[in-house]
């Protein structure tokens, strides 16, 4: 073993986790090296230095009382909590997904109405005639359109979008919801 | 009260496992506490929330180490957070500064005589790794294998890592407290 083996295995040695071989090594290496047996030394003198320090700077201090009731109190409030209302907390993270489909539903179903109140109401030139139990759904979707043409050499692409609009009539039985 | 029935008793949250817990770790938590924030009134919030998240998470106990260890573990999570908002609490104060800060602003630090109040100074000016392996070491007393299990970090790692962290003390703390002894310095620069 050489100085920088030693020196990099110090901490180990101190520690006496070497291996068997090792400390042996170590120890026929530290006996020949001033050098090394300095620096353990040192390592010696810091550890006790620290170990002293940290503990003369921590001895007399005691974890006061009113932390231990502090936690005990709050373990006890934990377990007072009225079941129902934790039970509460657990109904509504496990309803989270009926309700948001239920209001999603709804929603739509009112979006439904609204159309149909609105077409209703409509007057002027445009609007159909419908008959009693019928009502006008409109629908509208955008179709993009994508394009090539050819300039010289070169070819040129274009995106267009055309909006349709569809009107159809329906037989309703959603008129029920007026 | 052994470790085992220690354990039995935190998992149904008997008042007296608790009590044991505080009395057998509590003041030997709150000491590394306080070195490793160097605040006592917030030593005392960081070891009562490390108690109170021993209770709730002791069914994910194993006893793969010491009850001790394992609340150790624990705090030290709880103190890395505290560093990371105390640097962006001092981050805020001094964008809003407009006054030079009062002279009181660690009312409650170690002073308990003037080797601790140098002791906190030069550790409060390390990092926090570097704090963490140091007090590991010299004052939890582990050895380099149980610091690198403990912090989940190589042996290599915490090697390095208590080097800087010990030249940093020595460089910080004041030539009476030279950790080397009178003429440590001249002999750790032999080296």
């Amino acid at each position: 073993m050489n100085c920088r083996r030693f020196q990099h295995r110090l901490y180990e040695y101190l520690d006496g986790t070497l291996s068997p071989g090792a400390q042996a090594a170590a120890e026929s290496h530290l006996s020949g090296c001033a050098a090394c047996r300095q620096a353990l030394r040192a390592e010696r003198q810091v550890a006790q230095s620290l170990s002293d320090k940290f503990r003369r700077t921590t001895d007399s201090l005691q974890l006061p009382p009113v932390v231990q009731h502090r936690v005990l109190a709050t373990l006890a409030d934990q377990r007072r909590a009225p079941a129902e209302e934790q039970g509460s907390v657990f109904s509504w993270g496990r309803l989270a997904w009926p309700l948001g489909l239920a209001a999603s539903v709804l929603l739509l179903v009112a979006g439904v109405f609204l159309f149909v109140r609105a077409s209703m109401t409509q007057t002027g030139p445009a609007q159909p005639r419908l008959a009693r139990d019928e009502v006008l759904v409109q629908l509208s979707y955008v179709v993009p359109i994508y394009t090539f043409r050819q300039e010289g050499g070169f070819v040129v692409d274009a995106l267009t979008y055309q909006t349709n609009v569809v009107n159809e009539r329906l037989a309703a039985e959603l008129t029920r919801l007026k | 009260m052994d470790e085992e029935q220690l354990v039995q008793g935190l998992r149904s949250q008997d008042p007296r496992a608790v009590q044991e817990m505080v009395a057998s770790h509590g003041d030997r938590l709150f000491r590394s506490a306080c070195l490793l924030c160097g605040d006592q009134s917030e030593a005392q919030d960081l070891v009562q929330e490390t108690l109170l998240q021993a209770v709730r998470s002791v069914p994910r106990f194993r006893g793969a180490s010491t009850v001790y260890t394992w609340l150790h573990g624990i705090l030290l999570n709880l103190t890395r957070h505290y560093h990371r908002d105390r640097k962006r609490l001092v981050y805020d104060e001094e964008l809003a500064r407009q006054e030079p800060a009062p002279a009181e602003e660690h009312p409650s630090r170690l002073d308990v005589e003037m080797t601790s109040g140098a002791l906190a100074d030069a550790l409060d000016g390390l990092s926090g790794s570097h704090r963490e392996v140091l007090i590991l070491r010299f004052y939890e007393d582990m050895k380099i294998h149980e610091i690198a299990a403990h912090l989940g970090i190589s042996s290599g790692t915490v090697k390095s890592r208590l080097h800087y962290a010990i030249a940093e003390m020595q460089r910080r703390l004041p030539s009476e407290l030279n950790l080397f002894g009178p003429c440590g310095t001249e002999e750790k620069a032999m080296q």
